[in-house]
């Protein structure tokens, strides 16, 4: 068993250090620092500046459950994907090991960097736009923060796998992901404003319901919990479904022979 | 079932189905009815053109592509039904400078394939370290891949093939991209291999490498197996008898026609080297040819003479060229 769990922790250094290519200086700090920040002060001065200062504090809250997706979804998604594109995936299939380990690895070492970026965002809004800290839930606010990370690592690893599965382009996807998370989870916009069908896709996208749990906990609140239960939920579901379909990416590949294409 | 063979196949055939951008379906046939055994401890060459089907059948040996059809087994194990099993036997050495973490080192490379051979991490910096050094790794394995050479990062496969210590090693082109030292290191690691009870296929356009390493070779060609021996026989069958190499100094253009129209002769290739002319004759065993040449260009004008066997590639050559008449 321990042994088990080195071996997972192995491949999940390595794989994170061997597939994620943020993680040069500029790189890692423009993406996990810097983008954060700016985007606090993009939407946080145009709410300022347009509607009023709470708006804008309303807005950094839900850039942080935002940007914790995006950091998330952009590295998990470089390391299935890259697999592919290195040509290192057939390597991999050839080998023994257990699928949804493999699976899993990829994805655990992402999450130091959803907690910096979330202190970016915060931080940040706290120096930019005065947003206090003083009502904040704490257990709520970690717990929020935690159950947006799992449920976007395994929303993320799916999307990967529908990566694999269609031999297209990572950019691609994370410019539509990075889309419907700032504008379908209540980042900005309301959800309840959203046009009934956005309303439905948005329900079973992470971030939504950990927002609404996270918001709850900002305010001093303490029922977040059945919002963060959803959340967890679905994250669950995205694992489960995603692991089914890696098994079928992978059968796919070796029936139509693209791996000596892709890897 | 067991058949006591390492690697078998039975009518092995892989077709590559593709659309074209106006709709219409192609087909590739990859493998055609390929059936092959090879003995437990035996180097077997796979010889052909390219796009002959060696790398396929590779890729289905290791459980990398399902087959379209037949039956493929590794160790007895079938590759399809039980590919697990097959996985844990194989070492899969695949040429090229693709398939490695850039920007992990030589040796964390290793250690991550070890930790997906389920090899706990001890074991796994152990083996990382053991397999560097027979690839001749050591002195480089903390640089980053993406600094290495080509002929590093085939000694880098070579190290990830050799890693789990399989029963079944494919090695395909694995000297592909080496230099002649390295390639003549790894040359001599295959026997090594052998002598520890390794069965190893090996794909590669190198033909000194298959006449020196290979106890049997077969030649694939459009898929099929056109050719399954030794590579004595190999040179036997197809070598067409015995070849004899001349220089002349000064270049007779009409000597090679003449020379084709002797009884027992049975090609001639001529080349112009600056003023001189080299000819090769193909012949009949026992024919003399060179007192022939002799009277024929004169003594004075030939700088030498020599009758030998064949070589693997003049019989493979030949054996593909006739392949193709056919």
């Amino acid at each position: 068993m321990l042994n088990a769990v080195r071996s997972f922790a192995l491949q999940s250094y390595l794989s994170y250090r061997g597939l994620f290519l943020w993680l040069t200086p500029v790189s890692y700090t423009s993406n996990i620092l810097l983008r954060p920040v700016l985007a606090v002060m993009m939407f946080g001065f145009l709410a300022q500046y347009a509607l009023d200062e709470e708006t804008a504090r309303a807005y950094a809250v839900g850039l942080a459950g935002y940007s914790v997706g995006r950091i998330i979804a952009g590295g998990v998604m470089q390391s299935l994907y890259r697999d592919a594109a290195f040509g290192t995936l057939a390597a991999v299939y050839a080998s023994p090991v257990n699928r949804a380990t493999l699976y899993f690895s990829r994805c655990i070492l992402h999450v130091p960097n959803a907690a910096l970026v979330a202190l970016s965002v915060l931080g940040s809004a706290a120096l930019f736009l005065g947003l206090g800290f003083e009502q904040v839930d704490w257990g709520g606010l970690i717990a929020a923060f935690a159950v947006m990370t799992f449920s976007t690592m395994l929303f993320s690893l799916f999307v990967a796998t529908l990566i694999l599965l269609s031999g297209t382009g990572w950019a691609n996807w994370i410019i539509i992901l990075d889309g419907l998370l700032l504008s379908l989870t209540g980042v900005i916009i309301p959800t309840a404003e959203l046009p009934a069908v956005l309303f439905e896709l948005g329900q079973i996208l992470p971030v939504t319901h950990g927002l609404d749990g996270l918001r709850v906990a900002f305010a001093g609140g303490s029922g977040y919990w059945p919002d963060l239960a959803r959340e967890a939920a679905l994250g669950i579901g995205y694992g489960v479904v995603g692991l089914l379909l890696f098994r079928i990416a992978e059968v796919q590949a070796k029936r139509r022979g693209v791996l000596a294409r892709v890897g | 079932m067991d058949s006591g063979f390492a690697i078998e196949c039975e009518d092995l055939r892989r077709v590559f189905r593709s659309r074209r951008l106006t709709g219409q379906r192609e087909e590739v046939v990859a493998l055609d009815s390929l059936s092959l055994q090879v003995h437990p401890g035996e180097v077997y060459g796979v010889l052909g053109p390219n796009g002959a089907g060696k790398t396929t059948a590779i890729r289905i040996f290791s459980t990398l592509l399902i087959p379209t059809a037949g039956a493929a087994r590794v160790m007895g194990h079938d590759v399809v039904g039980a590919a697990g099993d097959v996985r844990r036997r194989i070492g899969l050495i695949l040429g090229g400078e693709r398939g490695l973490y850039e920007r992990l080192t030589g040796r964390q490379n290793i250690e991550y394939f070890a930790s997906l051979y389920l090899m706990n991490p001890r074991q796994g910096a152990e083996r990382a370290d053991a397999v560097l050094e027979e690839v001749g790794l050591t002195h480089a394995r903390d640089r980053k891949v993406e600094q290495y050479s080509r002929g590093m990062r085939q000694r880098l496969h070579v190290a990830r093939g050799l890693l789990p210590d399989p029963d079944v090693i494919f090695m395909d082109e694995p000297t592909i991209g080496l230099d002649p030292e390295a390639a003549q290191d790894f040359r001599r690691l295959v026997p090594e291999l052998r002598d520890r009870g390794k069965t190893i296929l090996l794909t590669t356009h190198y033909m000194l490498e298959a006449d020196l390493l290979c106890e049997r070779i077969a030649v694939i060609d459009h898929g099929r197996l056109v050719a399954l021996d030794t590579p004595e026989g190999l040179k036997q069958r197809f070598g067409q008898g015995q070849v004899t190499e001349a220089t002349l100094r000064h270049a007779d253009p009409d000597l090679a026609e003449r020379l084709r129209a002797l009884r027992g002769v049975n090609a001639v290739e001529s080349e112009m080297e600056g003023a001189a002319q080299r000819l090769r004759l193909y012949s009949d065993v026992g024919r003399d040819v060179a007192s022939a040449l002799r009277n024929m260009a004169g003594a004075d004008t030939i700088q030498g003479v020599v009758t030998r066997e064949p070589t693997l590639e003049e019989a493979y050559l030949s054996l593909i060229r006739e392949t193709a008449g056919n």
